[in-house]
C-alpha cells in the first residue's frame, strides 16, 4: 500500500493533472447527458466525438483544417520574416526607429482584426484577405520583440567583444543575434495566438472554408455539437504550436529560461 | 556618505522627450496619408478599383466622426461597447485575481485546475463566439461572456505568477517573525504580487477589446464593432476608420492609464525592475 | 564566588540532510555538529564556500527543520522561528512597499501591538542605527548600507535572546562594509546581545568575534574553534596589527586545507 502512496508523491503532478482531466470530462458527459436536454445546449464529449467522426467521414475535417492551415501558414511565414528584418532595420537605425516606433506601438497593441472586413470587401471571400490578415496580426508582435531583444543586449558583452579588437559586423553576429534569439522567439510564439486568432475571425466575416467559417456555419444551424469540434481542433493545434516552440526556443536557445 | 535617489515625477515634459517626438511623428503621418490619397484620388486607378469603398483620407475620417456623432449613433455604439466591456473586463478581474490566488497558495488546487486552464489558454477564445450567440442570443450578455473569457486568463496567470514569484527572503522575514501563513499572505504576497496582476489587467485590455469586436459580429443590436461591421458591408470605409480609431485609442488609453494604476499603487516596482536587470535581486 | 553563567545557546549533535532532484542519495550537509554559546558572545562561523552555513543558521532559528540533535535557547527547545530570535538577512529584505519606520515595526506589528504605540518604540531604534530623520523614507531611496541598517534596527527592536546573521554585508562595497562592522560592534556593546554571525570573510569575523567556529567542507563538522583575544573595544586598525594577521593566518589556512580536501574529492568524484 505504502508503496502506491511513494508513486503518488513522485509524480503527484501529473497524476493529479490525468485524474482531473477524467474526471472533468466524466462530469460534463454526465450533466450532459442528464441534465440537458435541449439540443442546442447539449454538447457532451460523447456528442462532440460523434460529430467528429461524421464530419470527418465526409472529409469535412480535412478540407477546413487545411484551408486554415494554409491561411495561417503562409500569412505567418511572411509575417515573421518581415517582422525580423524590420524588426533588427529598427533597432539598427535610429532616424527609421523614431519616424516608425509609435505606428508600430499603436499598432501593436490595437485590435487588428478590426480591418478584417475591410480587407474582405476589398479582397474578396477567397484565401488572399485571409493571408493579408493574419500577416498583419502577425507581423507587429514579431516586429517589436526582435527590436526590443536586439536593443536590450547587455553592454557589457558587448563591451567585453570589443576590448578583444571585434569590428561592429563581428559584434552583430557573435553577440548582438544570439543573445537576442530568446526574444525573438517570444515573439513568434506571441504572433501565433493573434495570427491564429486572426485566420478565425477573418473566416467568421467571410468565407468559403476553414475552422472558423466550420464554427460559424455550424452554429447558425444550430448544430452546435460540430461547432464544438471545430473549438477542439483549434484547443489541440494550439496546444500542439505552443509544445512546438517551446521545444525549438529549448534546442535554439537552452541558456534562457522562458518565464512564461 | 550618505545617498538618495530622487523620487521619478509621474509627468515631466520637455521639446525632445519621447512622448513629443512620437505625436510628432504621428500627425506627420497622417498628414502624408492625406496627402497621399490626394493624389490616389486623381489617378485613374481609383476609379478602376473602386477605392473608395474601402480606402478613406483622414479628412474624410474626421467628417464621419462628426456626421456620426451629431446623429446620435456614435454615442449609443459606444455607450454599448463599453456596458460589455465594462461588464465582461470587472468580471474577469473578479473571477482571475482570487482563482489566481488560491491557484499560486494551494498546490493541490493548482495540481487539478492547471491542465484545464493550459488547454482553455492555447485555444483563441473568439472561436467561441458563435456558440455564445447560439446559447445565449443576442445583445450585451454574450458579449460580455466572449470579453471575460479573453480578458479572465491574462489576469489569472499572471497573478498566479506573481504570487509565485515573491522573493522567498520577504517571507522568510516575516516568518523568522513568528508570522502566520495569513500574515505572511497579507502583508508580504499581495503587496509584492500587485505590480504583476495589474499588469495581468493591462495584457487583458487587448483582449478584451477584441472580445468587443467578435462578440458583436455576431450578435448585437449595437455597439461599436457592430458599426464597423455595417458600414463595411455599405461600403463606407469612413465610419468603419471612426470605429476603429475610438477602439484603439480607448485601448491605449486604458493600458496608459493602468500603468499610472500601477506606479501609484506600487512606486517601489521600477526599482526592482532595475536591480533585477543588474543582477543585484536575489530570487 | 563567581557563578558561571548558563549557556545561552546549547546546539548537540545536530544532523541534516537534503534530498535532490539531481541526486538519487541524500546529501549530509552535517552530521553531529555540537557547541555552546555563552551569553553576549559574539560568534562567527567561517567555512569554504557551500559547506552549510547559512543553512546550519536557518536550522538555529528554526526556519528549516533539523533532522536530529538538540537546539537550546535559554534552556528551551527551538523548533519555530519567533522573536525570541533576530535573523539578520543576507539581502536587506525590506518590504518595498513601506516606509523605513513601517518596516522597523514589522516584528512587533506581527506580535499583534498596535502600530502607533510600535512606531513610537521604533524611532529609538532608528537613531541607534544611525538613521535619524529617515523615518519615513522608502528603502529605494536608500543606499545599500542604510538599508542594512534598517534590517538590523528590525531585529533588534523585538528585543530577541540571540541574533542570527547571516553575511548581512555581503553585498556592501568594501568601505561601506568596514564602516558597518564598526558600527555593529559598537551596537553590540550597547545591546550586549548573543550574537552568530555568518560570514566569508576571515577578517571580518575575527574582528568582529570573541570566538570563530570553522566549519569543515562538507558534510561539515566543526574542524576548530579559534578564540579571538583582541581585547575590545577593537578600533578598525587592529586588523593591520600582528596578533591580528597571525590569526587571519592561522583561520585561512585551516580554511584552505579543508577547500582542497573537498576539491580532492570532487576530483575522485569525476574520476
Amino acid at each position: 500500500m505504502s508503496t502506491v502512496v511513494n508513486v503518488y508523491h513522485a509524480h503527484e503532478k501529473k497524476i493529479d493533472a490525468v485524474l482531473s482531466v477524467i474526471l472533468g470530462l466524466a462530469l460534463w458527459q454526465m450533466i450532459d447527458a442528464l441534465l440537458i436536454h435541449n439540443p442546442l445546449v447539449a454538447v457532451g464529449p460523447a456528442r462532440i466525438a460523434d460529430a467528429f467522426v461524421r464530419l470527418s467521414a465526409r472529409g469535412e475535417i480535412a478540407r477546413h483544417v487545411y484551408a486554415t492551415f494554409v491561411e495561417f501558414i503562409l500569412g505567418y511565414a511572411v509575417g515573421a520574416a518581415v517582422g525580423i528584418a524590420l524588426g533588427v532595420l529598427m533597432a539598427l537605425n535610429r532616424t527609421i526607429k523614431n519616424i516608425f516606433s509609435p505606428w508600430v506601438t499603436i499598432a501593436y497593441n490595437a485590435p487588428v482584426v478590426l480591418l478584417a472586413p475591410l480587407f474582405i470587401t476589398a479582397l474578396g471571400v477567397g484565401i488572399a484577405s485571409k493571408i493579408v490578415i493574419v500577416f498583419i496580426s502577425a507581423v507587429f508582435p514579431v516586429l517589436f520583440n526582435t527590436y526590443a531583444g536586439i536593443t536590450t543586449v547587455d553592454a557589457r558583452l558587448v563591451e567585453a567583444v570589443r576590448a578583444f579588437g571585434g569590428t561592429p559586423r563581428q559584434i552583430f553576429l557573435k553577440v548582438t543575434v544570439p543573445s537576442s534569439i530568446p526574444m525573438v522567439m517570444t515573439g513568434l510564439r506571441l504572433s501565433v495566438g493573434r495570427a491564429i486568432v486572426g485566420a478565425i475571425v477573418s473566416e467568421f466575416f467571410g468565407s468559403r472554408a476553414g475552422i472558423g467559417y466550420m464554427i460559424s456555419a455550424a452554429s447558425e444551424a444550430f448544430r452546435t455539437a460540430e461547432a464544438f469540434v471545430g473549438v477542439a481542433l483549434l484547443a489541440i493545434g494550439g496546444y500542439v504550436t505552443f509544445e512546438l516552440l517551446k521545444y525549438a526556443e529549448r534546442k535554439i536557445a537552452p541558456w534562457y529560461e522562458s518565464k512564461v | 556618505m550618505i545617498t538618495a535617489v530622487k523620487k521619478a515625477p509621474v509627468l515631466r515634459f520637455s521639446w525632445r522627450s519621447p512622448q513629443w517626438s512620437g505625436t510628432l511623428s504621428v500627425l506627420a503621418g497622417i498628414a502624408l496619408w492625406q496627402l497621399f490619397y490626394d493624389g490616389l484620388a486623381r489617378t485613374v486607378y481609383f476609379q478602376a478599383f473602386a477605392i473608395e469603398h474601402f480606402f478613406v483620407s483622414p479628412w474624410q475620417v474626421a467628417e464621419s466622426f462628426v456626421e456620426l456623432y451629431q446623429s446620435g449613433e456614435l454615442v449609443r455604439n459606444c455607450y454599448f461597447s463599453s456596458l460589455e466591456f465594462f461588464y465582461g473586463f470587472v468580471l474577469a478581474v473578479g473571477v482571475g485575481v482570487p482563482f489566481g490566488l488560491l491557484m499560486a497558495t494551494r498546490d493541490k488546487l493548482n495540481n487539478f485546475l492547471d491542465p484545464w486552464v493550459s488547454c482553455i489558454y492555447a485555444t483563441p477564445l473568439v472561436a467561441l463566439a458563435p456558440i455564445m450567440v447560439v446559447w445565449f442570443g443576442l445583445g450585451i450578455f454574450p458579449t460580455s461572456v466572449i470579453v471575460f473569457l479573453g480578458a479572465v486568463f491574462p489576469i489569472l496567470l499572471n497573478t498566479y505568477t506573481g504570487i509565485k514569484s515573491v522573493r522567498q527572503n520577504l517571507i522568510d522575514v516575516v516568518r523568522a517573525f513568528g508570522g502566520t501563513r495569513r500574515q505572511v499572505f497579507l502583508k508580504v504576497m499581495i503587496p509584492d504580487a500587485t505590480p504583476a496582476i495589474i499588469t495581468g489587467m493591462r495584457l487583458a485590455v487587448g483582449r478584451a477589446v477584441i472580445g468587443v469586436v467578435v462578440g458583436e459580429l455576431f450578435g448585437a443590436e449595437a455597439g461599436l464593432g457592430s458599426m464597423v461591421y455595417l458600414y463595411s458591408e455599405r461600403f463606407q470605409p469612413g465610419p468603419v476608420f471612426v470605429g476603429i480609431v475610438i477602439l484603439v485609442g480607448f485601448g491605449i488609453l486604458t493600458f496608459v492609464a493602468l500603468e499610472k494604476l500601477q506606479r501609484w499603487l506600487s512606486p517601489w516596482y521600477a526599482y526592482q525592475l532595475q536591480r533585477q536587470v543588474q543582477g543585484m535581486e536575489m530570487e | 564566588m563567581t557563578e558561571i553563567p548558563a549557556s545561552k545557546l546549547i546546539v548537540q549533535n545536530l544532523r541534516k540532510s537534503f534530498r535532490t532532484q539531481h541526486s538519487a542519495e541524500p546529501i549530509q550537509v552535517f552530521d553531529d555538529i555540537s557547541f555552546e554559546v555563552r551569553p553576549s558572545e559574539f560568534i562567527s562561523l567561517v567555512g569554504p564556500s557551500g559547506c552549510g552555513k547559512t543553512t546550519f543558521l536557518r536550522i538555529l532559528d528554526g526556519l528549516i527543520p533539523r533532522d536530529g540533535g538538540t537546539i537550546l535557547l535559554d534552556g528551551k527547545a527551538v523548533i519555530k522561528p519567533g522573536p525570541d530570535k533576530g535573523f539578520v538577512f543576507q539581502d536587506s529584505s525590506l518590504l518595498l512597499w513601506r516606509t523605513v519606520i513601517d518596516n522597523v515595526i514589522l516584528g512587533l506589528e506581527l506580535q499583534g501591538i498596535s502600530k502607533r504605540e510600535a512606531r513610537h518604540k521604533a524611532e529609538q531604534y532608528i537613531a541607534m542605527v544611525g538613521l535619524r530623520g529617515f523615518e519615513q523614507h522608502y528603502p529605494h531611496e536608500l543606499s545599500g548600507g542604510m538599508q542594512q541598517r534598517v534590517n538590523l534596527a528590525r531585529a533588534l527592536i523585538v528585543d530577541p535572546q540571540i541574533l542570527l546573521m547571516d553575511e548581512p554585508f555581503a553585498s556592501l562595497d568594501a568601505q561601506t562594509r568596514e564602516i558597518m562592522q564598526s558600527e555593529l560592534l559598537k551596537m553590540w556593546r550597547q545591546t550586549r546581545k548573543t550574537v552568530i554571525f555568518v560570514t566569508h570573510q576571515i577578517e571580518e569575523a575575527i574582528y568582529l568575534s570573541d570566538r570563530v567556529i570553522v566549519f569543515s567542507a562538507r558534510p561539515a563538522k566543526i574542524r576548530e574553534i579559534v578564540n579571538v583575544n583582541l581585547g575590545r573595544p577593537r578600533a578598525l586598525a587592529i586588523k593591520r596589527s600582528q596578533e591580528f594577521l597571525a590569526l587571519a593566518d592561522r583561520v585561512w589556512t585551516l580554511i584552505e586545507d579543508e577547500v582542497l580536501k573537498s576539491m580532492g574529492r570532487e576530483q575522485e568524484g569525476l574520476a
